[in-house]
């Protein structure tokens, strides 16, 4: 666990328009705004780089991933995305070929901006396709439709990226089993070495929650799929994924053998990572922080800081406060129940043995009650050395978690 | 300030229906009076209790003493005391009332007479209280005195064409209504050297000094060190401390003596010792006969009281036995449940009082609280020829044992506009009510009145009332007696499981519909399991309605975006809180406010 090697997230919380569902920190912006974050985000960099990075004097650290998540990310245009990159590289060690993960959605995206993000060193592509049927993009409130999406990925391809994760969504307004089976099939069609496939959650906050909370009252909208439709088209996602020889490895999450995403790995398996950027979580020594979510205090932040007073926050060790809003130092009980609640995400579950050893406890001595009762509700499985979800245990997944908090 | 001339002393109250402006009154009388400057002011200073202002009613009788310098130049003290308006608290009216020497009856310059107006002038009328009327909000647009000062004489049958024409909100006329105290409502009779008589009005606990008991004192004399006894309960002690009461404090001064109000300390620690309306005498030189005291008021709605973490029964027990030394209308019996374990059968003058007192134990006691379906008292008479009073529908007897059953009729009187008769009387025949009479009051409103079986009206009748005439009809009703009545009792099976605290009694016309409402709204309480759960509802062994709880067949996290592990981790603590709220029965978890749903079977 304590080994040095750390993953890196970087936000970029811009996108063209905010999504119907979407629940996440991110906005449309003017192009003015792209380079002062950019800068903002190089500035942070090259401070925690100094505590964390090549020369770092709290711990020298390797990159082992590296995601640019968002917002949309391929909304920026390769300069910005070379300038965080080459800022990372300068002050982190990239000497173990990490994996640099970028997400795009199809609208933004063409062939050259897919050639200089694999010239820069990008390696991975996660693209947000989320639906293959354009009436439910457009309910969704995607800016794209299916045939710019095919259009994008045969650019990837031939832009050189072979390792791809394509975004669907199920449980859409206006989705059918049949319409969701074919989106499975397009995309399979495709052959990504990677598929995420969710379940669309309705959040507070999101247009959507306001539709669907009141839906008498919208009915212009399509309606959601009913319960049974909803749990079918899950249950198709790993029969289909599965005979094409995709291995569901986390709850929502398939991949060709080896393609795993090492990066969302990392988050379930207890690894080490620094976010940068707007909002983003670090995960250090058993220490979360949180950063600054108002886009102008984050900008000032980073405006505030000189090469002078840079050295200063360093020495006295109080970097971390300048874009952290919230820390969060985990006592044994939390880090034992999200060791819990995050390694059961993984299809082949947490092993008793890494439990010993992080914690020098039996897992039963902590958990005996939950596990048995559990056990005994056929959500769990235990087959000696690891303990899983069963396919009834994945379902109601929350419910499970929720029992491990101590 | 020992020596008061009993002359100078005026002890009254304040009576009004409910937001006519009975305490923003006593505020400005405070205010005018010199007791605090008007920068000292917080409004509304007699409702001290946090939930009073946030309600904005009058819940506990307040007492304060003010001195008065009238136009005749000399110098008066006053001792108003403040009453609640609402129909559930007239036990604290007329607790207030037998302290008290005069009434001032505030009525609405715009509104008139209401309901409660006329409950309340009928309770001072009973104490033999001098009644001075006041037209309050004559700078309301909408003020029409002339009308009101000829309803007051019509209906009630008292002299108003010199009432005072107030506005209490911006202070207009209110020494008229200090003069009006000075010259109309009698000084205090009584014999500061005959042996001590005491009434107790009121108390309350505090820590320090122990049990406070407000008083007012009709003969004789009391000070620090006087030995004292209670002439009901019999115990005795020796005086710590006398005193009035100021703005939201306690004045210690010399002595209590005839025709004054003010509290006694006595470091009396057991709450039951003393008694509101007992009779304080002086242990020594004991007074030959106690005070007549007040009739004791009994609850009429009952429910159970549970403390939704078992281990705080204590903790509910000692909470239970401070608020009714602060609330002697509230009583309490221990009773067991076999889905909610060890609590406390309640009972409640009414159910804005069940839900005052609900909230006070939440708050002031910090107890987290379960409380099944309110119910008023049945009569049952079984075979063998005896009489039960039921207070828990569990301990219905079986039918086979009984004969008949009775349940408790009240007289209402409703105030309402012409426009909105046709609606409310709907209302009341709907709620199974009997048709009295209907009289026209100045030809725009109408006094109707109405038999109604107290079980249909503890709900939500009030609200109904509201929402059917626009928030212009007004309400007040009086116990009339019991009437046989063809009642079942209804049970609520969840998994199969019988669940004790959610059972009730019901009229048997109205029994399928109760069920069936019963049965849907605990579909929307109850969350998913992960098994189908049935909800029945049944008679005896008669099912009558069924919904099902289907199981959970999702249950899971959206994407864990960007690390960000905490936010997660917070939504799973959530659903951990949610389930420690829940009652296991059987296998079965409840959330606890399910045992309210009964309450809310007529929202839509």
């Amino acid at each position: 666990m304590n080994d040095n090697n750390v993953g890196i997230y970087i936000h970029i919380p811009f996108c063209v328009k905010k999504c119907n569902y979407c629940d996440f920190l991110s906005f449309p912006v003017s192009e003015e705004i792209k380079p002062a974050y950019v800068n903002a985000l190089i500035k942070e960099i090259s401070i925690y780089g100094k505590l964390y990075g090549k020369k770092g004097i709290i711990r020298k650290s390797t990159v082992s991933t590296v995601f640019i998540g968002g917002g949309t990310p391929s909304i920026m245009e390769s300069k910005y995305i070379y300038s965080i990159l080459n800022s990372l590289m300068d002050n982190f060690d990239f000497s173990k070929n990490p994996e640099i993960t970028i997400e795009c959605n199809p609208g933004t995206l063409n062939l050259i901006k897919l050639s200089d993000y694999r010239n820069i060193g990008i390696n991975r592509l996660s693209i947000g396709l989320q639906s293959a049927s354009d009436s439910e993009l457009a309910a969704l409130g995607r800016i794209h439709r299916y045939a710019a999406f095919a259009q994008s990925f045969k650019d990837a391809r031939r832009s050189g990226f072979d390792n791809i994760n394509i975004d669907i969504m199920s449980a859409l307004p206006g989705q059918s089993e049949a319409s969701y089976t074919d989106t499975l099939n397009k995309v399979l069609s495709f052959r990504p070495e990677h598929i995420s496939a969710y379940s669309l959650i309705i959040e507070e906050g999101t247009p959507f929650f306001d539709i669907y909370n009141n839906y008498s009252k919208n009915a212009s909208y399509p309606p959601l799929p009913d319960e049974d439709t909803e749990r079918e088209m899950y249950y198709k996602t790993e029969e289909i994924l599965g005979s094409h020889g995709y291995s569901r490895y986390e709850i929502s999450n398939y991949s060709l053998p080896g393609r795993e995403c090492i990066h969302n790995t990392g988050y379930w398996t207890g690894k080490s990572y620094i976010g940068f950027g707007l909002g983003s979580s670090s995960y250090i020594n058993h220490i979360r922080y949180k950063n600054i979510c108002d886009f102008k205090q984050y900008i000032n932040t980073a405006e505030d800081i000189s090469a002078e007073n840079a050295e200063k926050y360093i020495y006295h060790n109080t970097c971390i406060k300048p874009f952290t809003e919230d820390i969060t130092i985990l006592s044994e009980k939390d880090s034992i129940s999200e060791f819990m609640f995050l390694g059961l995400r993984m299809m082949k579950g947490i092993k008793k043995a890494n439990f010993k050893a992080l914690f020098n406890k039996d897992i039963y001595s902590v958990y005996g009650v939950q596990l048995d009762k559990l056990k005994q509700q056929g959500l769990i499985c235990d087959n000696g050395t690891n303990i899983f979800l069963t396919p009834r245990g994945i379902d109601v997944s929350n419910y499970v978690f929720s029992d491990f908090l101590l | 300030m020992s020596h008061i001339n009993q002359n100078k002393i005026r002890n009254f109250c304040i009576i009004a229906h409910i937001d006519h402006g009975k305490s923003t009154l006593a505020d400005r009388i405070i205010e005018k009076t010199g007791l605090l400057t008007s920068r000292e002011m917080q409004a509304q200073v007699l409702d001290n209790m946090e939930l009073e202002r946030e309600r904005g009613i009058t819940i506990k009788a307040q007492a304060v003493r003010t001195v008065y310098k009238a136009n005749d130049g000399e110098e008066y003290i006053f001792n108003l005391i403040d009453t609640p308006g609402h129909v559930d608290f007239n036990y604290e009216v007329s607790r207030s009332l037998a302290a008290c020497d005069g009434a001032i009856l505030v009525v609405d310059a715009a509104q008139g007479i209401e309901a409660q107006t006329l409950a309340n002038v009928y309770l001072a009328l009973d104490h033999d209280l001098d009644v001075i009327p006041v037209i309050n909000k004559i700078d309301l647009p909408s003020a029409d005195p002339d009308r009101v000062v000829n309803e007051i004489e019509d209906v009630i049958g008292i002299e108003a064409q010199d009432a005072p024409r107030i506005s209490a909100k911006s202070g207009l006329n209110v020494e008229d209504v200090l003069e009006a105290i000075v010259n109309k409502i009698p000084a205090p009779s009584g014999d500061a050297n005959a042996p001590l008589q005491a009434l107790i009005f009121d108390s309350l606990y505090d820590s320090y000094k122990g049990v406070i008991v407000f008083c007012r004192i009709k003969n004789g004399t009391v000070k620090p060190g006087t030995p004292i006894k209670m002439m009901a309960t019999g115990a005795s002690a020796t005086v710590v401390e006398v005193g009035y009461f100021g703005a939201g404090q306690f004045i210690p001064c010399d002595e209590l003596s005839a025709g004054m109000v003010g509290y006694i300390t006595a470091s009396i620690k057991n709450v039951k010792d003393t008694s509101v309306g007992d009779t304080i005498t002086n242990a020594q030189n004991p007074c030959t006969q106690a005070l007549p005291g007040y009739k004791k008021v009994n609850p009429m709605v009952y429910c159970g009281l549970y403390p939704a973490d078992g281990a705080k029964y204590p903790d509910l027990r000692d909470a239970l036995e401070k608020l009714q030394l602060n609330d002697a209308s509230l009583s309490y019996e221990p009773e067991t449940s076999i889905a909610l374990g060890f609590g406390f059968r309640c009972g409640f003058l009414g159910l804005l009082h069940l839900e005052i007192i609900q909230e006070r134990l939440e708050r002031e006691y910090n107890l987290d609280l379960v409380t099944t379906a309110p119910g008023v008292i049945y009569k049952v008479h079984k075979s063998d020829g005896t009489v039960i009073e039921l207070t828990n529908p569990s301990n219905l007897p079986d039918p086979s044992e009984i004969e008949y059953m009775e349940e408790p009729v009240v007289l209402a009187e409703i105030m309402v506009t012409t426009e909105f008769i046709g609606a409310i009387m709907e209302l009341c025949q709907e709620r199974r009510g009997k048709y009295i009479s209907m009289d026209y009051i100045e030809g725009t409103r109408a006094l109707i009145k109405y038999e109604l079986p107290l079980n249909e009206i503890i709900y939500d009748f009030f609200d109904a009332l509201k929402s059917r005439s626009r928030g212009y009809a007004s309400f007040d009703y009086e116990l009339k007696g019991y009437e046989e009545s063809n009642l079942v009792k209804l049970d609520i099976l969840i998994n199969k499981e019988e669940v004790d605290a959610l059972s009730f009694i019901v009229h048997a016309d109205t029994a399928y519909e109760r069920g069936r409402k019963m049965c849907e709204k605990l579909k929307e309480e109850i969350p998913r399991h992960l098994f189908e759960i049935p909800i029945q509802a049944a008679i005896g062994s008669k099912v009558i309605a069924r919904e099902t709880v289907k199981a959970m067949r999702k249950d899971v996290l959206a994407k864990c975006y960007g690390g960000d592990i905490t936010r997660k981790k917070k939504l799973l603590e959530k659903q951990k809180e949610g389930k420690k709220r829940m009652r296991q029965v059987g296998n079965v978890e409840i959330p606890q406010k399910a045992f309210m749903s009964v309450l809310k079977l007529d929202e839509n």
